[in-house]
């Protein structure tokens, strides 16, 4: 079972030095993790910077993150699952990148069967990609790998960067019944343009517009904030496809 | 333009065989997208059309107004826009295809220019590429390729990493192009793209599992959804 987990993020800012066009503010924030947390944001927000500063990936220029579990300080385990995973696994050697992950783990065979099993309820089969180098794969299958050794490697905290680009409709379906398995047993944190995803999967919801935190809350309270729908565009593809193709219905808050 | 594809056959090394004797022919006076499950084969499919892969055997070739021509020049939009950016100048991006094809230093300066205004990068023409958004990177990608007038128009799921004010602009930019008659062979696997289009091909692990109007696709889906 998960255990309880929350955290406090105080005063936290990060620029990138080269440019300071980009700016990320979150003055004070406390969560508790339950269930699945959901960030959205149109691109350039700062959805990524965010979550690379809470696994701890990137330091910020001030201000905190701290975690903890029934009310003492901890260190939890976080796995970052990239948002574009062919940036890591394109050149490497299927295997060899596996057997390397595992023997760095205590838990071999447990490891081994969760990655093995996380890919078939994605419909790959590892034997079939196990001698392939990443090249070889579609972007689609690089998607369902990264996720796949993100899932068997979880421990605490597990964030998923855009887990649907590449995907297409099925594996969209398949990560939803597996998400919806996992988050029984751990704490998941979703990073996504597309709110539909977020709708789906998460109970609490994170918005962030342009390097500030606008939006804490469930899908109730986001409802009661359509200015904030509006100015992160939530129902402007349903708006837009009504008005150039003939669509069936689409669901809009 | 029509595409023929005549028995194909490819496979990536020491894979097993993607395409088996495929034999397709595509017709390109209207929107076609290109879907299936990730796996299928429709990036494979579009690289050996644009001829950045090499079939094992088999033919691809072109035909305008019923008559067959070799020299189809391509633009190719892939998924992710920093896969193909290049300059660390916007301006130099844009006259980057130019150079390579060795256009005249007065007409590239002329192209580039309309580039600019077109697809509204003026203000931003010194600027490197990495201070872009990704939607306004996928929009310089996009006038990278269509500055040397590509013949056909390759867009490999290009809204994947757009949010939705991006995509938005992005369908945009599609349609125009198509009413300006440019051939467009657009990747996709979203329901309300396939719905833009006029025709679709269908690809399921290598063999083609539908070609035709994309009114009769929505409805055989939503058939096979329903029952």
């Amino acid at each position: 079972m998960r255990g309880e987990l929350s955290v406090n993020i105080c005063n936290l800012e990060y620029t990138f030095r080269k440019t300071d066009t980009f700016h990320l503010q979150i003055n004070d924030l406390d969560y508790s993790f339950n269930g699945v947390l959901g960030m959205y944001g149109l691109s350039g927000s700062g959805k990524t910077t965010f979550s690379k500063l809470l696994a701890g990936i990137i330091e910020p220029v001030s201000g905190s993150v701290s975690f903890f579990t029934n009310g003492h300080s901890a260190v939890p385990k976080i796995i970052y699952s990239p948002q574009f995973p062919e940036r890591i696994l394109l050149g490497i050697h299927i295997g060899d990148t596996v057997q390397q992950i595992l023997s760095q783990n205590v838990n071999k065979i447990g490891v081994y069967d969760s990655i093995c099993n996380h890919l078939q309820k994605f419909s790959l089969d590892f034997n079939n990609i196990r001698d392939k180098s990443g090249f070889e794969l579609s972007g689609g299958e690089l998607r369902r790998l990264a996720i796949a050794l993100s899932l068997a490697l979880s421990q605490e905290l597990l964030i998923l960067d855009e887990p649907t680009i590449g995907l297409g409709r099925r594996g969209k379906t398949q990560l939803y019944s597996i998400l919806e398995e996992f988050r029984q047993q751990h704490h998941i944190m979703i990073v996504s343009h597309d709110f539909n995803l977020i709708r789906r999967i998460c109970n609490h919801y994170w918005i962030l517009d342009m390097g500030k935190l606008i939006f804490t809350g469930d899908l109730n309270a986001l409802r009661r904030q359509q200015d904030i729908i509006e100015k992160v565009g939530i129902n402007s593809l349903e708006h837009y496809l009504a008005a150039t193709v003939k669509t069936e219905e689409m669901e809009t808050l | 333009m029509r595409i023929r594809i005549s028995d194909l056959d490819f496979q990536y090394k020491k894979s097993l065989r993607l395409f088996k004797a495929i034999n397709l022919e595509i017709p390109l006076n209207s929107l076609v997208i290109v879907t299936g499950n990730s796996g299928s084969g429709k990036t494979t499919l579009l690289k050996l059309i644009a001829g950045l892969l090499e079939p094992v055997s088999g033919r691809i070739s072109f035909e305008l107004n019923g008559k067959s021509c070799d020299d189809i020049h391509f633009g190719y939009l892939f998924q992710n826009p920093d896969d193909q950016i290049v300059h660390f100048n916007i301006e130099r991006e844009l006259a980057f295809n130019l150079e390579n094809r060795g256009v005249p230093s007065a007409e590239m300066r002329l192209l580039v220019e309309n580039a600019l205004l077109e697809y509204k990068l003026v203000d931003r023409r010194d600027d490197s590429p990495n201070h872009l958004s990704g939607g306004e990177k996928q929009r310089l990608a996009l006038a990278g390729m269509m500055i040397s007038n590509p013949d056909i128009l390759i867009l490999d799921e290009p809204c994947s990493f757009l949010d939705i004010n991006a995509q938005i602009q992005l369908y945009r930019r599609i349609f125009e192009l198509r009413d300006r008659n440019i051939s467009i062979i657009w990747i996709s696997q979203e329901v309300h793209e396939i719905q833009m289009a006029d025709y679709v091909i269908e690809l399921d692990q290598g063999t083609v599992t539908w070609n035709g109007k994309s009114v009769d696709y929505l409805k055989m889906i939503e058939d096979v959804y329903a029952g």
